[in-house]
């Protein structure tokens, strides 16, 4: 996508300050001594200076810039960013780039050495966000103090997209949830008497290693499990209060963590086949399957902030849904007196009791 | 990529070394061989750079040296050179530490300032016009220099990761991956585009400076802490020595370009002569110039005949002359006085001073910080020669008492004691006895002067550079032996025969003649028209000129055409430079500032023309410049143009590997062979070879089919050809061609 430029700005660089100054001091020379030559050195010394004033600026204007980056990442995970910069003069190149983002200004996060006339130049520059949420993406900044260093022209290309943070999605063990007991039958595969073969399926961590198709599995070169029969709809609810707890310390790495719990469970159970639903006490995410349901959910996840501390009981949301056939719910709280606690809809779980594979 | 620009960084950084230094061979303090420095410093940078990196004991050493320089060497070279020199060779050790060493990028940035330094210290010594050549090469490679510097610093700066890569020109659309960029032939850094776009921006800063020299408002100088002009030039004694003998070499040189700007057509009638100054006392052989007016002026200030006025000089008006206006640009000024016509009565210069000198004799100095050429303007007032007139004025020379014979002051009184110095002499009686023969019939002093002048055109004497060794008295043996001199000897006899019958008489130095130069109306003087002559003193009238010398053209003083044409060019180019850049003065000065702008802003046009007509902003030789400055700038952008051009790629264009050129190389010697034994096989394969062979081989038919499968194998093949195997299958093709295959 083509960015438009925002504004420009030319900065005096040390060099050119110092540069500047002898420049003074040599049209001061050249007053005092009568020395005609000396008004020469000057002439030349205001020269560069001048056309260092015009160049840096000119090198600049004739850029136009493009900027590709994903739309969603994950926390901690470095993405990259590509850049492409056109040189949309015929005649003059574009050299000495340096490519930064406007929220680290001085710091050099690309560089192009020199754009010939007509040519583009690509450059990937690599990101990273340390937390989830949405986020927008920084304005490009391309400087340059092409030919002489001493003034620098800087041009800022401005983007309105937003990358999307998700939280990070972690391999979790699912046996917590078929011990955390509850309201409603606890989904489980069949084995053995009916055990008509369904489908295979890439083993997730947390499988059961009996199913794993050891002949499949050596020809693809991938582990595939063995899915024997889809015999009924497992459903995970996630019920997670997410109301604003002031009282509770580190509420907000809390919230991230719960944030975390929930994501890599939901997404653990949706690869193996689970329909999984969120509540919360400001959205919900109704049931679904398969990895377009995982995208909405991290969606979810991603732009979930707390709610306030009035808002509606997310646990309260649940507890019609706990009673339901072949449902269950999971209570997740960034509060930890409440872990393990039962409460009407179930135990909140205690994150303590996941094991992360 | 990096690499190109360190070349050219290194390449710029040494040209502006060697720029500084040629810089410091413009001016009189330094020679060439000061160039020779930096060459072998450049030469011994990339030791100097490995012995850094390898070697701690070699920075320890360095630094010693650098102290002991420092501390021994610089105050030396202070006290007995001077500070300037001893900056200058300061910045020239400062580079050539830093050349030594590993540099660092503000490294390079010492080292362009102190090239600049050089060049500055050139600047305050006065330098010749070829400096006008090292300031735009400075400024391209200075141009340079800072590009490269700028595009390394930045890169240095950045993450390796994310260096960009130029897409192909057919894939500008969309985009690429990096792998896929990496696998492809990147286009130079330092490429055509480059190449012009610094190029351009040098010249144009080159056009940027002239333009900015021309438009700074002047000031005068000295406003902020002064300027001590030192005092050159006066009284420098100057001497001429008659007995030197010898072959004078003439030299074509130009000396000086004059211009009458207020005569028509810019071409004198009358002979010229350009008088330079006068010498007063003969001892022994010698001439000398010495004062013989000096006592009166100190005994009588308030007479002044000559007074002077910061840049103009002046003094009070003589009779019978008449005045011509002369625009002098002297290229190599004489140590003694500056030429023009007799007798200079104002001269203005445009940059230095110009002073009369205190003999009083019209000599006129320049007193300047500068030791080169200058620009002047002088109003002579040449004597209109009544000779009627001339013969009234009496020779009671011996009468004069010392007081004041003549209703008006137009110099000096010439008193008594000047009477004896400006008539003694040493001639021998026969010379005083021939001077008295001559003068005899004759009663007033012009006539007598001029009976000797007819006498020496009248008699057998011939005029000739080559003067023979002379015993004795060099005018004695003029007149009686040798009869064949130089202007020297004549006007030399001439003012001792004068003196011996009582008329003051000295000679004078100075040029004679002038080659005209049609196109730029305007005289060209050269060293080989140096000449003496004689001045003669007239009561009531004062000094009258004579010339005795022949007026012949020696062959020995033709120069060729080409010579001449070259001499008058490079003369128009000393002159720009002296008159027009280190003595430009016609700019908008400072105080001109605050009435230009009361002007402007109260519309009164009249004051802001006035203003800018005072002095001409731009010179005369400006369009001509620009317009050179042009053409070359167009030439070296062409230049450039066709030179980067990219080269045609061939249409096909296959690359062989060593072995496969090995292999062929074989199979050529192997057909070779065959041919010498007379088996045809131009314009075979491998396969055709052996099949028309068949039969034929015999006992080399396998070595035949050894090499041929090698060659087959390996040119087209792709199977590896060693060294080893190529020398013993070459063993094997020059073994076939001892027996014949039978046919």
């Amino acid at each position: 996508m083509q960015l438009l430029p925002r504004f420009k700005v030319r900065r005096l660089d040390w060099g050119g300050a110092a540069y500047l100054v002898a420049v003074v001091a040599a049209l001061l020379a050249a007053w005092n001594s009568g020395v005609s030559l000396y008004y020469l050195l000057f002439g030349g010394m205001a020269s560069l200076f001048l056309l260092s004033f015009f160049m840096s600026k000119g090198a600049v204007k004739r850029l136009t810039l493009e900027r590709e980056a994903p739309y969603a990442v994950q926390r901690d995970e470095s993405f990259g960013i590509v850049v492409r910069i056109h040189n949309t003069s015929r005649m003059l190149p574009a050299a000495s780039l340096r490519i930064e983002l406007a929220d680290k200004p001085l710091t050099v996060a690309g560089f192009c050495g020199s754009i010939p006339p007509a040519r583009t130049a690509q450059l990937r520059l690599t990101r990273v966000y340390e937390r989830r949420g949405v986020y927008r993406l920084p304005d490009t900044v391309v400087a340059t103090s092409f030919p002489f260093g001493l003034i620098s022209a800087r041009r800022a290309f401005a983007d309105t997209r937003e990358v999307v943070v998700y939280p990070r999605v972690l391999s979790a063990r699912t046996s917590v949830i078929e011990q955390a007991g509850g309201v409603g039958e606890l989904p489980r595969v069949f084995q053995g008497g009916g055990d008509e073969f369904f489908s295979l399926r890439e083993y997730v961590p947390g499988d059961d290693p009996r199913q794993i198709a050891w002949r499949v599995s050596a020809r693809t070169q991938t582990l595939l499990v063995k899915e024997l029969e889809h015999q009924t709809t497992r459903r995970i609810v996630f019920a997670f209060d997410s109301r604003r707890a002031l009282h509770v310390d580190g509420f907000e790495e809390r919230f991230e963590d719960a944030i975390e719990l929930i994501a890599s469970l939901a997404v653990t159970l949706l690869n193996r086949q689970y329909a999984v639903s969120v509540v919360t006490a400001s959205l919900s995410l109704p049931e679904g399957e398969g990895k377009a349901h995982e995208l909405k959910l991290l969606e979810m996840l991603a732009r979930l902030e707390p709610a306030d501390e009035g808002a509606e009981d997310a646990f309260s949301r649940a507890l019609p849904l706990a009673g339901a056939r072949r449902v269950c719910v999971l209570l997740v709280s960034a509060n930890p007196a409440e872990w393990g606690l039962p409460q009407a809809a179930g135990r909140v779980l205690d994150p303590r009791e996941v094991i992360r594979a | 990529m990096l690499k190109s620009a360190d070349t050219v960084l290194r390449l710029s950084t040494g040209v502006l070394m060697l720029l500084g230094c040629i810089s410091l061979t413009t001016v009189n303090t330094f020679g060439m061989e000061i160039i020779i420095i930096p060459a072998v410093i450049l030469a011994c940078a990339p030791l100097g750079e490995r012995l850094d990196r390898k070697s701690p004991a070699y920075r320890k050493a360095t630094r010693l040296i650098t102290l002991f320089f420092t501390l021994g060497i610089l105050p030396l070279l202070w006290s007995r050179l001077g500070l300037l020199v001893a900056l200058t060779v300061l910045c020239i050790y400062i580079q050539a530490f830093l050349l030594l060493h590993v540099r660092r990028f503000r490294d390079y940035q010492y080292l362009f300032l102190m090239s600049f330094f050089l060049l500055v210290s050139a600047c305050a010594q006065n330098p010749e016009p070829s400096f006008g050549l090292v300031v735009p090469a400075f400024m391209m490679a200075i141009v340079w220099a800072f590009a490269m510097l700028q595009l390394l610093k930045d890169r240095a700066s950045a993450p390796e990761s994310a260096i960009a890569e130029i897409l192909p020109e057919e894939g500008q659309g969309r985009f690429m991956p990096s792998e896929s960029l990496a696998a492809m032939h990147q286009p130079a850094l330092i490429g055509r585009s480059m190449i012009l776009y610094l190029t351009g921006a040098a010249t144009a800063s080159i056009l940027l400076a002239l333009i900015l020299f021309v438009l700074t408002p002047r000031m005068e100088a000295g406003v902020l802490g002064g300027r001590n002009l030192e005092l050159r030039g006066s009284d420098v004694p100057s001497s001429l020595d008659l007995s030197a003998s010898g072959r004078i070499l003439s030299s074509p040189t130009p000396v000086m370009r004059v211009r009458f700007p207020e005569v028509q057509g810019g071409m004198m009638d009358d002979p010229l002569y350009w008088r330079v100054t006068a010498m007063n006392r003969y001892v022994g052989s010698r001439w000398e110039r010495v004062s013989i007016f000096e006592e009166e002026f100190r005994d009588q200030p308030s007479r002044t005949f000559f007074s002077s006025e910061g840049n103009n000089i002046t003094r009070s008006s003589r009779r019978n002359t008449r005045e011509v206006v002369q625009d002098v640009y002297l290229d190599d000024p004489p140590p003694f006085g500056i030429p023009c016509l007799p007798f200079p009565k104002t001269v203005s210069i445009r940059a230095g001073r110009v002073a009369w000198d205190s003999a009083g004799d019209y000599t006129v100095v320049i007193r300047s910080q500068r030791n080169s050429a200058v620009n002047y303007t002088v109003t002579s007032e040449v004597p209109i020669v009544d000779e009627d007139a001339l013969r009234q004025y009496p020779a009671r020379y011996a009468q004069l008492q010392g007081e004041r014979d003549f209703p008006f002051l137009y110099e000096r009184v010439i008193g008594r004691q000047a009477y004896a110095a400006l008539t003694q002499q040493v001639l021998s009686q026969r010379c005083q006895d021939l001077a008295v023969e001559i003068t005899q019939p004759f009663n007033n002093p012009y006539d007598k002067a001029q009976a000797i002048v007819d006498w020496f055109k009248s008699s057998d004497f011939v005029y000739t550079l080559n003067l023979p060794k002379v015993e004795g008295d060099p005018v004695d043996s003029f007149l009686f032996v040798t009869r064949a001199g130089h202007c020297e000897l004549y006007a030399s006899t001439m003012a001792l025969m004068l003196r011996s019958v009582g008329i003051p008489a000295r000679v004078v130095s100075g040029y004679r003649g002038g080659e005209w130069d049609a196109g730029d109306e305007s005289y060209i003087v050269r060293k080989n028209m140096a000449h003496l002559w004689v001045e003669v003193y007239f009561i009531g009238h004062g000094w009258v000129m004579f010339d005795p010398t022949p007026d012949v053209d020696m062959p020995e003083n033709e120069i060729s055409d080409l010579a001449r044409i070259i001499s008058r060019n490079i003369l128009d180019i000393k002159m720009f430079w002296f008159r027009d850049i280190v003595g430009y003065t016609g700019s908008i000065r400072l105080g001109d500032v605050r009435e230009l702008t009361l002007g402007l802003i109260g519309f009164d046009f009249e004051v802001v023309k006035q203003v800018l007509l005072t002095r001409p902003l731009l010179s005369d030789a400006l369009p001509r410049f620009v317009f050179w400055f042009i053409i070359l700038s167009t030439l070296l952008a062409l230049a450039i143009y066709v030179l980067t051009r990219p080269k045609a790629k061939p249409l096909v264009q296959i690359e062989f590997s060593s072995d496969q050129v090995g292999a062929t190389r074989l199979f050529w010697k192997l057909k070779r062979r065959l041919r010498k034994l007379g088996v045809e096989c131009a314009g075979m394969t491998a396969g055709e070879v052996y099949a028309s062979l068949e039969g034929d081989l015999g006992r080399h038919a396998m070595a035949v089919g050894q090499i041929l499968e090698a060659y087959r194998q390996t040119r087209f093949g792709g199977r590896p050809l060693d060294r080893r195997q190529y020398r013993k299958l070459k063993r094997m093709v020059r073994k076939i061609g001892r027996t014949e295959p039978s046919a």
